[in-house]
């Protein structure tokens, strides 16, 4: 794999991710793209994106490969409050459709989950899915990610 | 003017194709269909106008953080080969 986005894989794979058990999807196209999920009850959070999302994209298949940045274990519950604002959550699910009554509502809301989203940490994995939705992320390949 | 719709990727899609990313979508966002953006992307892509398609099929405005231009082209289900041969057609990929 060659290094994207800042992100600089190593040789180590850790692995034992399983299936996600709660998940907020910021981003979609035939899947998630971007969001925050989190593995287990009370277990890591991380923030996950695809690096070179639009070139992925149009390779029109899977896999597809997402960046993994950690986030404090509340992060997810703290996230889905904001939104919840204005917004009614699902779970384990929940893709947000980012439609608000106004736009103070937005640029609030906006703002509360970009700081969350925030204090992610730098990549830590970059995990390859073969086809996801919810209830099938099985990752084929996990690359530790090296400090930028 | 006419929204511009495009859908990643230059190649046609197979009914099967379609069907799989629908449920994927049905799953999460509750709506059978497949993404399409109106955002400006420089990578290949097909295109059509949202009218065009709105002709044929229900287009929802599914915005995201990400994307506030994302939408969703709602497909029958079951997603037949003429389905998906007026989907590739729509945009430009038959």
């Amino acid at each position: 794999m060659n290094s994207t986005n800042g992100v600089h894989p190593t040789n180590n794979t850790p692995g034992g991710f399983g299936i996600p058990t709660r998940m907020i999807v910021l981003g979609y196209y035939d899947g998630p793209t971007y969001g925050v999920f989190q593995f287990g009850e009370g277990g890591p959070v991380y923030r996950f994106e695809m690096p070179d999302e639009d070139t992925q994209l149009s390779r029109q298949s899977f896999p597809r490969d997402y960046a993994l940045q950690a986030l404090p274990v509340d992060a997810l519950d703290r996230l889905e409050a904001a939104l919840a604002a204005h917004l009614i959550p699902t779970r384990p699910a929940w893709y947000v459709n980012w439609q608000f009554p106004n736009e103070d509502a937005e640029c609030e809301t906006a703002s509360k989950v970009d700081a969350i989203l925030a204090e992610a940490g730098p990549p830590e994995f970059l995990v390859t899915a073969p086809s996801w939705s919810f209830i099938d992320f099985r990752p084929t390949r996990i690359v530790a990610c090296q400090p930028i | 003017m006419d929204e511009m719709l495009k859908r990643f990727g230059a190649d046609p899609e197979t009914a099967s194709k379609l069907a799989t990313a629908a449920a994927q979508a049905e799953a999460i966002l509750g709506i059978h269909g497949v993404s399409v953006t109106a955002r400006d992307i420089t990578s290949p892509s097909g295109r059509a106008g949202r009218s065009e398609v709105e002709k044929h099929f229900r287009v929802h405005d599914t915005p995201s953080r990400r994307d506030p231009l994302h939408c969703t082209v709602e497909l029958p289900n079951p997603v037949t080969v003429e389905v998906a041969e007026l989907f590739n057609r729509l945009f430009g990929r038959a």
